[in-house]
């Protein structure tokens, strides 16, 4: 009974993606036509003769209907062909999945990162309610959210490359490379994490079987851990599915700092370069991946929480 | 069963508590006002209170520690940085008004008409919603700036556009609630037309969360607008934007770091004080809310 | 007396036995092995070497591929691929006779039949970006043995040699180019002492060794040279170890680094020469009057002492003092003054232009265009900067007149044959015009043309640096250009390293002879 009832949800949830995903194509094919300029000059690049200008427009259907180009590129991206490259004439989806992985991690390593800064500091500004800890926490996690990434990275730079040259400057190799962008990104969206835990677990202790079990004498560790914790993590999984979005959109910036070779600096430089094959199809996997991500979250948000399910 | 001294003495200490809470928040929104209202200042005075003409430099004066004839010390062109510091205050708050505006105008009559309307017109207007959220922080404004180039006037749309969803999903959670209570429902069945229960009614009840809403994606757009300028595709050079300065800033970081602490710190204040100021006011306007 | 004599014997023989210890570490033993790590600003715009335009691609591509003859590192023409040659007597015939025994990397042999598919390539219906560097002066190629290839010209032409140490005339595979194509540039194939192994597009290239090259197995393992755009970064990455070799070093870092002695931190002249390219073709550039305002207002003078702490020059004109055939001309003096009466006779007392620039292709670009926006500035001419990434670019700097916004836009110009006649013909020259060549402002003028040809066809060192010093002349007079500074190179390298190639083309690359301590 409770599999059908899940089987539903998810369900309805991934007919409600359909249009949004279909939009966002839309909105990734429009962009090579939104820009000024003729299309078939765009993507020809530096060597922009009659003769290629006529293969372009011939190869890319750009002598077709708008919306039969769109339909085109839909069924190409589908299939994971998105374009060429105008720069390094290479296929499009190459190139994003050379450098995506590195960004996933990145946000991966940085969502850990926040998770145990703003989980420890959300339990202890909880449980010291009004206590010198508690406004320490909340004044700390509202400056995280409130330091713009690139002054943070440049400042860590600063004192950690620069000064100390404990960690390198930017790069990738090794793991040491990506210490100091996961503890930016991390430290961005730990106060975010940290208001969450505080909050849910300020209501949760509030609840009768908290007080209950208080009032069994069962010590203050064990009802925290076994009982709060567990009912504070459902509100937390949905926050880690919008840090991860954060921390998708803060990786463009603390990739460019750090000079990374994730998704973030591929689409800059893409802009940069007006390549925008490379742009349009970045766009597209970021946004399909952060809706899926947002997918995954809710479902697992139903599987713990009984109560959305009925919704 | 609880033991009633017990229960008493900790419902006192939980009244207590929660009344420091306020005062502290409330504090800290205090706080946060002064800063938003400095910030105010200086964005309107800034070319009375500058010292110097934020885009004159002279070459041989690059790079200087801060002094007493430069209060901040000068950039890389041998400009003042305090004057450029207050001047990006002025660039900055027209773009956080003009795109919050923009953001304000579009998402309040889209999130009216779809909770007012509902139904299919609601189910439209929250997907298109969610197509635009589909593009996580920063990238939206990015592929508007990709699509129409670079410079104020596209800073002001791209980050504009990205506030759209929020302002919509507010308004609209705000009409849904309001929409069922007795006295709207008395209004229409005495009668009244759509539009004047809309702004004689809806609209004011839902001010609180436009409210604090505004507070808050003010900060988002300072955010949003400095981040594009610092990855070089937002406003250009000369202007004195704080994140075009950063950016600039970068190459001397080594021999000169004051150049890059400035601005960075102006962002960091500004934004601290919009995000004081949206939670204070979120604490005191809608109770319901409070921690 | 004896124990004296003695005591001199003894410390004679200590001393002999300690000198050879104290001695220079210049005879030390070259180390096999290791990978060197070499940080650039910017990503090669190509690695198919007739169709690289800039010195980033360059730079890679000589560790790769290698030409008939090459530049030493003090300039002067050797033998590389060709062991020796002949020229006619009338100049129109050049006789190589090539190195044999010589591999590609992907195993064909190199041989006259590929420098004949070499000219056939550059002078053919494919028309890579680099030809017009011989479409005017060979006619053709004739093998007439494996190691003996015939080269004709069209007329004499004293530079030839210069134009085949030219990077574009690195010998490539002919099997790669015809299994390739168009996509070359991802898959080079060459005779030199690295080769390809990657290249993440904007990240870096990686090469390895290669074993069976002709001037003996290279020292080093590998080669990546990696694009770190960021200044600051490159630097710090060669304070950490992180990188061993680095370019275009922020002048403000240089005392600092100097002072660091695991470094060594070179700033020599180059032949480039920076300016800003004025698209004649657009109202009011067309007004020399206009031009020249634009010249008298910029403060070279300051540039060079403050923005570049003197590591550059001032320029009169678009050719450096390193050229061969530069003449020293006096150029625009600093004289605001002048120019807004320039600007007022030209009725343009407020003039809107939009100011072009790459950011981390040269050494302070960006900066130097912001400076000259500034200066700009005082003058009345509003000046509204955009930067693009270099290879975007170059594509939209060589869009045809009828297509192109642009009309202020930065550029620099390094002939890579080190003489002044192809540092003006590819700018300036009408027959050059963009996007056809590299004369990207449109600038037509019939004296400059006839000043470059006799350069061309002169016979005499005389007559050829004398036509050169008039093209000079006419250049500055005309303003195609605001003439603006040449920069010196500047390279860090840990002391580690030896062997490092630093061509005064501002092209900085390794050889078989490179090594690095452990």
């Amino acid at each position: 009974m409770e599999g059908e009832v899940i089987a539903t949800y998810v369900t309805r949830r991934v007919l409600l993606l359909l249009p949004v995903l279909l939009g966002v194509s839309l909105g990734s094919f429009a962009l090579l036509h939104l820009v000024p300029g003729d299309p078939a000059m765009i993507l020809a690049g530096q060597e922009a003769t009659e003769e290629v200008l006529a293969r372009i427009r011939h190869e890319h259907g750009l002598d077709q209907s708008l919306p039969a180009q769109f339909l085109v590129y839909l069924g190409n991206a589908v299939r994971g062909n998105l374009g060429i490259s105008i720069q390094s004439r290479q296929p499009v989806a190459t190139l994003i999945a050379e450098r995506f992985p590195f960004t996933l991690r990145l946000a991966f390593l940085a969502i850990l990162v926040s998770a145990a800064l703003g989980v420890v500091a959300g339990v202890v500004a909880a449980t010291r309610r009004n206590s010198i800890l508690d406004i320490v926490a909340l004044l700390g996690s509202l400056v995280g959210i409130s330091l713009p990434i690139f002054w943070l990275g440049l400042l860590m730079m600063l004192v950690f490359s620069v000064r100390l040259q404990w960690f390198p400057a930017g790069g990738s190799g090794t793991a040491a490379h990506l210490v100091l962008p996961a503890l930016v990104l991390g430290a961005a969206s730990s106060g975010v994490i940290a208001r969450m835990t505080r909050a849910s677990m300020l209501e949760v202790l509030r609840q009768d079987y908290v007080r209950t079990a208080r009032a069994k004498g069962i010590g203050e560790r064990v009802v925290i851990y076994r009982h709060a914790l567990k009912n504070v993590m459902i509100p937390i999984l949905t926050v880690f599915g919008l840090e991860f979005g954060y921390n998708l959109g803060g990786a463009v910036l603390t990739e460019t700092v750090f000079s990374l070779p994730g998704i973030g600096r591929l689409i800059v430089e893409g802009i940069f370069a007006r390549d925008y094959p490379v742009v349009q199809g970045a766009m597209l996997v970021v946004a399909t991946t952060f809706v899926a991500v947002n997918l995954l979250t809710d479902v697992a948000y139903a599987f713990f929480d009984p109560r959305i399910r009925y919704e | 069963m609880s033991d009633p001294t017990t229960s008493t003495a900790s419902r006192a200490s939980g009244f207590w508590a929660d009344t420091l809470h306020r005062v502290i928040r409330n504090r800290a929104a205090v706080a946060g006002g002064a800063v938003v209202a400095i910030f105010v200042v200086v964005a309107l005075f800034a070319p009375v209170l500058a010292p110097f003409d934020p885009l004159k430099g002279r070459l041989g004066d690059r790079l200087r520690a801060p002094s007493a004839a430069h209060w901040l010390g000068t950039d890389e062109l041998g400009r003042d940085v305090l004057s450029r510091v207050l001047h990006g205050a002025r660039i900055t708050a027209q773009v956080q008004v003009a795109a919050v505006g923009l953001a304000l105008a579009i998402g309040t009559v889209l999130g009216l008409t779809a909770g007012y309307v509902g139904r299919s017109v609601d189910q439209v207007i929250m997907r298109f919603m969610d197509i635009l959220m589909a593009f996580p922080g920063i990238f939206l404004a990015l592929a508007i700036i990709a699509a129409l180039g670079t410079g104020l006037g596209n800073v002001i749309i791209a980050t504009g556009i990205f506030l759209v969803p929020q302002f919509a999903r507010v308004v609209r959670a705000s009409i849904l609630t309001l929409r069922d209570m007795e006295f709207v429902q008395a209004a229409r069945a005495l009668g009244q037309r759509d539009i004047a229960i809309v702004f004689r009614y809806l609209l004011p009840n839902s001010l609180a969360p436009i409210i604090v809403q505004t507070s808050l994606r003010m900060a988002t757009v300072l955010l949003t607008a400095s981040g594009l300028s610092f990855l070089g595709l937002g406003v250009q050079p000369p202007a004195p934007e704080w994140g075009a300065m950063l950016s600039n800033a970068r190459s001397y970081m080594i021999t000169a770091p004051h150049v890059a602490m400035m601005p960075g710190l102006a962002i960091a204040l500004v934004v601290l004080g919009f995000n004081l100021l949206g939670d204070g006011l979120r604490d005191s306007l809608d109770p319901r809310l409070r921690g | 007396m004896r124990r004296v004599l003695g005591s001199c014997l003894v410390v004679t023989l200590l001393g002999l036995a300690v000198l050879p210890m104290a001695g220079p570490t210049a005879a030390q033993q070259a180390v096999r092995g290791g990978t060197l790590t070499f940080a650039t600003g910017a990503d090669p715009d190509s690695l198919d070497p007739q169709n690289t335009q800039s010195n980033p691609g360059e730079q890679v591509n000589r560790m790769m591929h290698e030409n008939l003859v090459r530049f030493s590192a003090k300039m002067q023409l050797e033998p590389a691929l060709a062991e020796s040659w002949l020229a006619s007597k009338d100049g129109l015939t050049w006789t190589f006779k090539l190195r044999k025994g010589v591999k590609f990397h992907d195993g064909t042999p190199f041989d006259a039949k590929a420098v004949k598919y070499f000219f056939d390539r550059v002078l053919g219906d494919e028309k890579p970006f680099k030809a017009s560097l011989y479409t005017p002066v060979v006619q053709g190629a004739e093998v007439i043995d494996d190691s003996t290839v015939r080269v004709i010209l069209k007329q004499p032409f004293g530079a030839f040699l210069f134009i085949m140490a030219h990077s574009a005339g690195a010998i490539v595979s002919p099997a790669a180019h015809q299994k390739w194509g168009k996509d070359l540039a991802l898959h080079p194939v060459g005779t030199g002492p690295f080769k390809f192994v990657e290249w993440m597009k904007g990240d870096h290239v990686t090469m390895e060794r290669n074993d069976g090259y002709w001037g003996g197995a290279p020292n080093l393992d590998r080669v990546v040279v990696k694009t770190v755009r960021e200044d600051q970064a490159r630097v710090l990455m060669l304070e950490s170890g992180d990188a061993d070799l680095i370019v275009n070093i922020p002048t403000e870092e240089i005392p600092r680094l100097r002072k660091d002695a695991r470094f060594t931190i070179e700033s020599s002249p180059t032949a480039r020469a920076l300016f800003i390219a004025i698209n004649v073709k657009k109202k009011p550039f067309d007004d020399v009057r206009v031009r020249q305002a634009l010249n008298y207002a910029v403060n070279r003078d300051a540039i060079v002492k403050e923005l570049f702490q003197n590591n550059a020059q001032v320029v009169a004109s678009h050719v450096s003092p390193l050229q061969n055939g530069y003449a020293q001309l006096a150029g625009y003096p600093y004289d605001p003054k002048k120019s807004k009466e320039l600007l007022a006779q030209a009725g343009q007392p407020a003039l809107k232009v939009k100011l072009w620039s790459p950011k981390g292709r040269f050494v302070k670009d960006y900066e130097l265009a912001q400076a000259v926006q500034q200066d700009l500035a005082a003058v009345g001419v509003e000046a509204t900067l955009s930067t693009m990434e270099w290879g975007a670019y170059l594509a939209a700097t060589k869009t045809p007149a009828e297509q192109t916004p642009r009309e202020l836009f930065l550029l620099g110009w390094s002939p890579s044959t080190g003489e002044a006649r192809w540092g003006t013909f590819p700018i300036l020259h009408s027959s050059q015009l963009a996007p056809k060549g590299d004369n990207r402002g449109f600038f037509v003028s019939r004296g400059l043309d006839e000043a470059i040809d006799k350069a061309t066809l002169a016979t005499t060192d005389q007559a050829r640096l004398g036509a050169l010093r008039e093209a000079q002349q006419i250049a500055i007079k005309e303003a195609p250009y605001i003439f603006l500074i040449s920069p010196n190179m500047i390279v860090g390298t840990s002391k580690k390293v030896r062997g490092v190639m630093n061509l005064p083309l501002e092209l900085t690359y390794l050889t078989e002879k490179s090594w690095k301590e452990k």
